[in-house]
């Protein structure tokens, strides 16, 4: 295994030293990190590594006054990567607080922890403007006091990709399968999803972009699951801190909440 | 290299815990949904022993197979468990009852061979909403050594992927059954349970008792929006019933400490804490069902904490003592209301909201009692009598027992009531009166703090006589009264004079009092009759047959329809003991009443019902489900008429009744269909359904043969307290303006001895019939041609006369030639006021009134007084033109003054604050049954009418309300004799319509709209 994993990074690491589109700019980058899920579950990530450090206010809600339904969700969450070698980025992410409340005709509240995931990417290719990343994440169910009797997990992988036909757009992309399942007494209710998005970051200045997305689900609780339009405004200070603002919108599908909305800020330290 | 070895990890670790979900968690019961798969036995810890180990299960095939008692509906097809201690009934699954959409509910509950069943209906639920209850698919029996049990499997109502797993198991000995219930929520959606029971009490039935700080028997109000500021925890919940013969069924958790729940005189819920339940996740609840014969808390109690020491180890200490009386009758001990001993947790001096309840005991005849608390605690002890709290001791409980001793109370008095009615012994009503401020401040009182306030409390208000201040008398009644000045009055209905004897009640002292009665000529060739009423067959009566057939025989009146909710009833056994049948037609009948809610207006977002519905004659079937009714939800007027008929409802003969049409909807439910569309009486009604609410009145469902407004008579008096005849009349007046013809009728629905009076109002129907010899056929057909009217005392005759012929009201269109005059004539007992006649002509009234009309010296002498008797020509009525015109006369007391707030036309608040002015300052707000400043916080001034309040009619709506009748009149008026047997009353009657044909076109197509050209 170790062999194998040394003779790989060997070969990414030679295809990225050519033009990489991969870079030390601190103006986040990818796709607009919010969803819908649990934890990161569908959130598709950026290709380039970085070694950064994120906290994210998140928040969602789905308003139904029709079927007496409301979730309201927000919380804080914070995320980690590292890059141990340049091609290779381990990350992490954890809701430190979450808010739920579940309105029905009774009402509910969660406030506590939230979910991790963790997981992996590799920039397998990276040159000429073009950067290819096989992915790996896999959610846990750290939200304590939320799960009673079940314990959802996730895994997903993929392939993530960045194209950078000039220097003020970036087009970024993936495509993940994913799995879902329970550690439960009842049924786990093993289930399979096709992740996707597609986007452009519009680099205006340096330190300024905006970005928008087109995301897809397919198979994990409908036909399709949801379609989303994502929509960002990106900035960067002082050589390593981002901000971005943005909210990712359902357009058409199963999906129930309004919208996801997230407001981050990371140091990059590498 | 060294960044390997964090690799390696991650993929150990991913390795590790694929192997760790592969093997799962050991499953149990029914959760991974399992073909053949069978849910657990519940509350291992608990074991009962007793000397005869018999229990079975079967599916009935008789009524009678099962338990009796006042709320007892088991039906063939139906499961009946039983051992030596109880009986249970558990409805098939195709026989769907109440807030239920498929059976598999706990029906009856009883004590073996006691016939004590009064519990209506208990299901599973996860909350408050339609789509919170179970929809059952499937059972199965399962017989074990020792027990039997019925599994259920289901899905929530708003999700099928949400499974739902029930067992309910009787061991041999216990005293109840053992219920585990699994949900598993197999959807995409996070969601908010309670697994729960649903306890449908029903409203004056059962009573839920709750060891909570400030409750017991008393619960907050709550709304759907405030549901959850009044879900409580605690260790038990007890329902009591106050009827006779009486049990408690008792609530208690088995997995968990406490049930967490709401509770009021409908429904309370006692479950599982609410929590979010994410997709893939679960809630199981286990719990145990008593029942236990006897009045008062204390069987429930002492079962629930017998259970509670065998599952949690908590201790108990049996109390016990005796009351005794300062004199008088001491055989009156053991009646409910003569005297109940309450124990609340908390010390002499602690604020009322901070002491917990734990028991309510009756003593016996012999004033003894005995009951269970939780040891070393202190409780305050209390002797409730009379509604009033008579004696109260601090007292410290440390060991298993301990012994009260005697408890004195004061001594009530002994009332003989020695009632006759035209010299000889007969049925009345006797209603006792405070005589003075004094006494009516010392007995006003509630039962338990909760309910109609009664002055004085005789006795429970929902149960048989003696109920809140009123008693049924056939001959002699003795009672028990505390002590004070009262006026006592009895009555035998409309057509008889009144008795009044003031007299003042000393403790400990005995005394008869006599009232006299003399029945007066009823009117020749019309029958009285009650349309709309209610006995313990209904879900929110308990009043037994016997009390309530009294009081048919108490009202005089001639025909009963007996139209109980949602189940059909013939009274038989009571009508045969009383000898009733020799002096009362009854119909067996039916009120459908929509419960379960649906998306039935287009105009509105949210789910309603269709309102409630009166047929009669229904056939009485006491082996069939519900007695033989359809199940009446989740469907328009006339797909329901149409279950009806397939019940055996006679089309061509019945008679379909739409019921208080503008009624106030009561735990979410619209009563009135009209209100539920929310029509607008500015507006015309759709003859055709364009989509809208209001279009709905008239349609023919989608699929069905009969039309929404196939119905025969409508509702314009609806109970002796007659504040919504305004509102009831607005629309039946706005239905004729549009030529849409219906019969008005004036019905008590009575409910008890202590809401309406039965048979006041009532309806005087010109028919050739008489009871003996009872033409149901002839005397519907007369009901549905309108040829009646409606009365609570004033009798009208009137006539329209053109030459040799006669017309008299009816909803058939008449052509009178010629020169014709309406003749009125207005009479009525001695002791009805009538202070004016109207005249209503497409609604425009003509008043007589003040020296026109005749009024008596004395309202006590027993005579029929002609108030008016005069003739007008027809033309100084009619307005110009040929317009189709209908005349109404109505008689009794001026019409309250009222306003219409949010512009319907449909009058909604009177001048609640005094001011002389009705508008938005008169509105009660916050709903505490007072208007004054607290309304009008927040409040800047009126809110504004719109021609179309949406789709959230009810938040944009203006705030209207309440309707109040006048205040009433002095002891020392006149008046205050028709006010006392007609509580919250004033005098009315009304015709139903000459609906002149003056365009001769062979039909009646009313005057159009108040204001058309």
């Amino acid at each position: 295994m170790k062999t194998l994993l040394v003779i790989v990074a060997a070969i990414a690491s030679a295809a990225a030293h050519a033009a990489s589109p991969c870079d030390g700019r601190a103006l986040p980058e990818g796709p607009v990190p919010t969803g819908f899920e649990q934890a990161e579950f569908g959130v598709v990530r950026r290709a380039c590594p970085r070694t950064e450090l994120g906290l994210s206010g998140v928040g969602r809600a789905v308003i139904e006054q029709e079927n007496f339904y409301a979730n309201l969700r927000g919380g804080v969450r914070l995320d980690a990567s590292m890059q141990p070698f340049p091609q290779l980025e381990v990350f992490a992410s954890g809701e430190g607080f979450v808010f739920n409340q579940v309105i029905q005709s009774y009402r509910a509240t969660h406030m506590g922890l939230g979910d991790t995931s963790i997981g992996a990417t590799l920039l397998a290719f990276g040159r000429n403007g073009f950067a290819l990343a096989p992915t790996a994440r896999l959610t846990l169910p750290t939200a304590l006091g939320l799960y009673q009797h079940s314990f959802p997990m996730g895994l997903e992988a993929g392939l993530l990709g960045l194209v950078v036909p000039f220097e003020e757009l970036r087009l970024h992309g993936g495509l993940l399968g994913a799995a879902t399942w329970a550690v439960t007494a009842a049924d786990s209710d093993d289930r399979g999803a096709l992740i996707s998005n597609v986007g452009a970051d519009l680099v205006l200045d340096d330190w300024v972009s905006v970005v928008a997305d087109l995301n897809a689900q397919a198979l994990h609780r409908a036909d399709l699951d949801r379609l989303t339009v994502g929509l960002g405004a990106r900035f960067a200070f002082f050589d390593g801190l981002g901000l971005e603002v943005g909210a990712v919108i359902p357009v058409a599908g199963a999906e129930r909440n309004l919208a996801s909305l997230v407001l981050r800020g990371a140091w990059r330290f590498q | 290299m060294q960044n390997f070895p964090r690799l390696e990890v991650v993929v150990v670790a991913l390795l590790a815990a694929t192997t760790l979900t592969q093997s799962g968690c050991e499953s149990e019961g029914c959760l991974r949904g399992e073909e053949g798969c069978e849910v657990p036995s519940a509350c291992q810890a608990l074991a009962f022993t007793c000397a005869d180990p018999t229990v079975e299960l079967a599916v009935m095939t008789a009524a009678a197979e099962g338990p009796g008692g006042l709320d007892a509906m088991g039906a063939a097809g139906d499961w009946l468990l039983r051992n030596a201690e109880v009986e249970v009934v558990i409805d098939g699954l195709d026989h769907p009852a109440h807030f239920a959409p498929t059976g598999g509910s706990i029906l009856d509950l009883a004590n073996r061979d006691r016939d004590d069943d009064t519990t209506n209906h208990v299901v599973q639920v996860v909350g408050a909403l339609p789509t919170d209850a179970v929809h059952y698919l499937r059972a199965r029996t399962i017989e074990g050594d020792g027990f039997v049990a019925l599994q259920l499997e289901g899905h929530l109502v708003g999700d099928e992927r949400q499974r739902v797993y029930t067992r309910y198991e009787l061991r041999a000995c216990e005293p109840g059954l053992r219920v585990r219930t699994e949900m598993v929520n197999g959807s995409d959606d996070t969601v908010v349970w309670s697994n729960a029971d649903g306890t449908f009490w029903g409203g004056r039935s059962m009573l839920a008792f709750t060891p909570s700080p400030g409750e017991g028997y008393l619960h907050p109000s709550f709304g759907l929006g405030t549901l959850n500021d009044v879900v409580r925890e605690t260790p038990f919940v007890v329902g009591t019933s106050h009827s006779v013969p009486p049990s408690a069924v008792a609530f208690v958790p088995c997995n968990v400490e406490n049930v967490t729940g709401f509770h009021s005189g409908q429904v309370s819920t006692t479950g599982m804490p609410r929590r979010i339940i994410t997709p893939r996740d679960y809630q199981v609840y286990e719990r145990f069902l008593a029942v236990r014969p006897g009045a008062g808390a204390a069987p429930g109690v002492d079962v629930a904490l017998e259970l509670r020491r065998q599952l949690f180890a908590e201790p108990f200490s049996t109390i016990t003592g005796t009351v005794t009386l300062a004199g008088g009758r001491a055989s009156s001990l053991g009646q409910h209301a003569r005297a109940a001993v309450m124990l609340r947790e908390g010390s002499l001096g602690d604020p009322a909201e901070t002491l917990v309840p734990w028991t309510e005991v009756v003593p016996g005849n012999d004033g003894a009692f005995r009951a269970r608390v939780p040891s070393s605690r202190s409780y305050v002890l209390q002797v409730i009598a009379f509604g009033a709290v008579q004696a109260e001791q601090q007292i410290d409980v440390g060991g298993d027992t301990l012994d009260v001793g005697s408890i004195e109370i004061a001594a009530a008095g002994e009332v003989t009531l020695d009632v006759t009615v035209d010299g000889v012994p007969d049925h009345a009503q006797v209603l006792f009166h405070p005589a003075d401020d004094d006494t009516a401040l010392a007995v006003t009182s509630q039962y338990f703090e909760q309910g109609v306030v009664c002055a004085p409390l005789l006795g429970p208000p929902n149960g048989g006589s003696p109920a809140c201040n009123r008693v049924l008398v056939d001959g002699q009644q003795a009672i028990d009264v505390p002590a004070g000045n009262y006026d006592v009055f009895a009555t035998a209905g409309l057509f008889a004079s009144i008795a009044r004897a003031s007299i003042t009640v000393l403790p400990g002292e005995s005394q008869t009092v006599t009232l006299a009665l003399e029945r007066l000529a009823p009117p020749a060739g019309a029958l009285s009759a009650d349309f709309h009423v209610h006995g313990a067959a209904s879900f929110d009566s308990t009043i037994p047959d016997f009390d309530r057939v009294k009081a048919f025989l108490a009202a005089g009146v001639d025909v009963i329809a007996a139209t109980d909710h949602d189940a059909v009833w013939d009274y038989a056994a009571a009508m045969e003991a009383l000898h009733a049948d020799e002096r009362i037609a009854l119909m067996a009948g039916l009120e459908t009443t929509g419960l379960m809610l649906f998306k039935l207006n287009p105009d509105v977002y949210y789910p309603q019902v269709i309102g409630h519905w009166n047929f009669w004659p229904v056939p009485f079937d006491d082996d069939a489900p519900r007695n033989g009714a359809p199940w009446d939800e989740l469907c328009e007027p006339g797909t329901l008429f149409e279950r009806v008929a397939a019940r055996g409802f006679p089309v061509a003969d019945g008679v379909i009744q739409l019921n208080h049409p503008w009624a106030d909807a009561d735990f979410a439910r619209d009563l009135g269909f009209p209100r539920a569309l929310g029509v607008r009486l500015d507006q015309e009604l759709p003859r055709a359904f364009d989509g809208t609410g209001a279009g709905l009145l008239l349609r023919t469902p989608p699929g069905s043969s009969m039309s929404n407004g196939d119905y025969h008579t409508q509702e314009v008096m609806n109970g002796t307290e007659n504040s919504a005849f305004l509102p009831y009349r607005a629309v039946w007046h706005w239905l004729l303006d549009q030529g849409i013809a219906r019969a008005g009728t004036a019905n008590s629905d009575s409910h008890s001895l202590h809401d309406s009076i039965l048979g006041t109002p009532r309806n005087l129907v010109r028919t050739s019939t008489a009871v003996v010899g009872f033409d149901m056929a002839q005397f519907n057909a007369d009901v549905r041609a309108g040829r009646m009217i409606g009365t609570n005392g004033p009798i009208i005759e009137a006539t329209l006369e053109s030459g040799a012929a006669i017309y008299y009201p009816s909803i058939l269109p008449v052509a009178p030639g010629g020169a014709p005059a309406l003749h009125v004539r207005v009479h009525a007992p001695a002791w009805v006021p009538v202070a004016e006649v109207r005249i209503l002509v497409n609604g425009e009234p003509w008043v007589i009134g003040g020296d026109e009309l005749i009024h008596p010296d004395d309202p006590l002498v027993p005579i029929d007084v002609l108030r008016l008797d005069r003739t007008i020509p027809l033309a100084d009525l009619l307005p110009s033109g040929t317009r189709d015109t209908w005349i109404v006369v109505e008689a009794g007391d001026p019409l309250p003054q009222t306003g219409d707030l949010d512009c319907d036309l449909v009058p909604d608040t009177s001048d609640n604050n005094g001011d002389g002015v009705i508008d938005w300052t008169d509105v009660d707000r916050n709903g505490d049954k007072v208007v004054d400043a607290d309304d009008l916080e927040g409040e800047e001034g009126p809110e504004p009418c719109r021609d179309d309040y949406g789709a959230d009619s009810s938040a944009d709506r203006p705030s209207t309300g309440p309707l109040q009748n006048p205040p009433a009149p002095a002891r020392d008026h006149a008046a205050y004799l028709f006010l006392a047997v007609t509580p919250g009353g004033y005098p009315l009657a009304f015709t139903n319509p000459f609906l002149l044909d003056r365009d001769g076109n062979g039909t009646f197509d009313g005057p159009g709209l108040r204001g058309a050209p």
